[in-house]
């Protein structure tokens, strides 16, 4: 238990310490001979326990070696190679790539949706493209500020099918407003899509449906999906995978509409398709 | 992302010691705040390393015994430091930072195998500046002051060396330990009386130092 005798001997002994760590000369009046013994024995000793400059050196260099090693797998997500971050933290980056897994796989999961529309006109097309048996394309033109994507193709002896998507159909001032929204004349490719290959054959057109229309039309800037289909007789016998071009020569608004439109293109796509058997 | 990527690169350019290397890195981006943060904290860590490292070692040296092991055990320290201590500036918090990663570290050591034990503190090779004479004297004092520590429970010891060696206040102490200012007083008051007996027993009186 601390009382005043003993607080004042504890600061004595304290003041002491302090003397004979600096060197100084010690009272001994406040203090017990035999600590102010022991006091002084152990600071004389001090300096024997002090590192030689060398040994300082030596432990420079160290710290700046640990350091610079240990620096480096917290910098896990700088650029170049990539390093997993210490075990404790190894959970994070493995959680992004397994999210980020997750959310393009299921992407690709989700089943491709059509019109009801197209299943009426082409059903084998839509059961091709809604199968997941169809080789994914997304490739992009942009003619005349229209955006057509060739979404994805699919090839066999019989048949080629491919799909593709008007993203931004134009304006047309020439309608209405309905309740203050633009109307948009409807839009078709009017048959103006072809198919060639590399070795030059043609493709016949057998059947084709654009939405949202069967006679192919886009109202009020929606998306126009199209789903063309064509004979496969010109595909060699033995061909494993052919290169075809797709082309889209205009766009136009359908006969008989008021401010119908034409937009030229043409809107080319080039691809390599899997034949198959 | 791109100021942390350039404040660690630079960060590693200059613990690597490529000559201006890190600073190069943070100028290409023109990043003068994270510049002028990075060589504070440089500064700081230099200016921490010189006032301390010697208090570290001598502490981690009069606990261990081993001069290896001191100088592997502060410079650990040290490097802990490096990516841990918020700010190397901040003395107090910095100083209590350091010690308490020596105390741990002193443990583990003592928990790996085949440790020296406290009776070999006079076997450590002593600073090349020392004459012949002193370095037999200081190892003399040193052989003594082991022998006679070794006859202190482990908690004394440890008070003696935070007092002495690493020159911390008895409330640092107290908080380095988790004991009251006052109770870290009677322990050194015992330990320095059993020292003292002991010290006589080894027959060092007044021709050794002892008495002014």
């Amino acid at each position: 238990m601390t009382n005043v005798n003993s607080s004042t001997l504890d600061a004595a002994l304290d003041a002491a310490i302090e003397s004979a760590l600096r060197g100084d000369r010690v009272a001994k009046a406040e203090v017990d001979e035999s600590e102010l013994g022991a006091v002084r024995f152990v600071a004389n000793a001090v300096p024997d326990l002090l590192p030689a400059p060398a040994t300082r050196e030596r432990a420079l260099r160290a710290v700046r070696e640990r350091a610079a090693v240990r620096s480096e797998p917290r910098a896990w997500w700088r650029l170049g190679p990539i390093m997993l971050p210490a075990p404790r933290f190894r959970a994070v980056p493995v959680a992004v790539v397994l999210l980020i897994g997750v959310l393009v796989g299921s992407a690709y999961a989700i089943p491709v949706l059509l019109p009801q529309v197209f299943g009426l006109n082409d059903p084998s097309a839509v059961e091709i493209l809604q199968s997941g048996r169809a080789q994914e394309l997304h490739l992009t033109q942009t003619a005349a500020g229209i955006t057509i994507t060739a979404d994805r193709a699919y090839a066999d002896p019989h048949r080629i099918v491919v799909q593709f998507t008007v993203q931004n159909p134009p304006d047309d001032p020439g309608q209405p407003s309905n309740f203050g929204r633009r109307i948009r004349s409807p839009l078709t490719t009017g048959g103006s899509v072809t198919l060639t290959d590399s070795a030059g054959h043609i493709y016949r057109h057998v059947r084709g449906v654009e939405s949202p229309l069967i006679s192919g039309a886009s109202y009020n800037g929606e998306p126009l999906v199209g789903v063309y289909s064509f004979d496969a007789s010109p595909v060699p016998a033995d061909a494993e995978r052919v290169s075809f071009q797709l082309t889209i020569a205009e766009l136009r608004g359908v006969a008989g509409s008021a401010g119908a439109t034409h937009v030229p293109g043409p809107w080319t796509f080039t691809f390599a398709v899997h034949v198959s058997r | 992302m791109v100021s942390r990527v350039t404040r660690l690169y630079g960060r590693m350019c200059h613990m690597q010691g490529t000559p201006h290397g890190g600073h190069e890195a943070v100028r290409q981006f023109s990043l003068r705040p994270r510049r002028d943060a990075v060589a504070r904290r440089d500064e700081a860590f230099g200016a921490l390393f010189e006032a301390q490292f010697d208090r570290v070692y001598a502490f981690v040296r009069f606990r261990t015994a081993d001069e290896a092991a001191a100088e592997d055990i502060a410079a650990e320290v040290f490097a802990r430091a490096w990516s841990k201590l918020r700010d190397p500036a901040d003395g107090d918090a910095a100083t209590a930072w350091l010690f308490t990663t020596a105390r741990r570290l002193v443990v583990d050591h003592y928990r790996r195998p085949s440790t020296e034990t406290v009776g070999s503190m006079a076997e450590s090779a002593h600073p090349s500046s020392l004459s012949p004479e002193d370095a037999a004297l200081s190892s003399e004092r040193l052989g003594v002051l082991a022998r006679c520590m070794a006859g202190l429970t482990d908690r004394e010891r440890e008070i003696i060396g935070l007092r002495f060696v690493a020159r911390l206040r008895n409330r640092e102490i107290g908080s380095l330990v988790r004991t009251s200012e006052g109770n870290v007083a009677k322990i050194l008051h015992r330990a320095l009386r059993k020292l003292r007996e002991r010290l006589t027993a080894e027959g060092y009186a007044a021709s050794n130092g002892l008495e002014e």
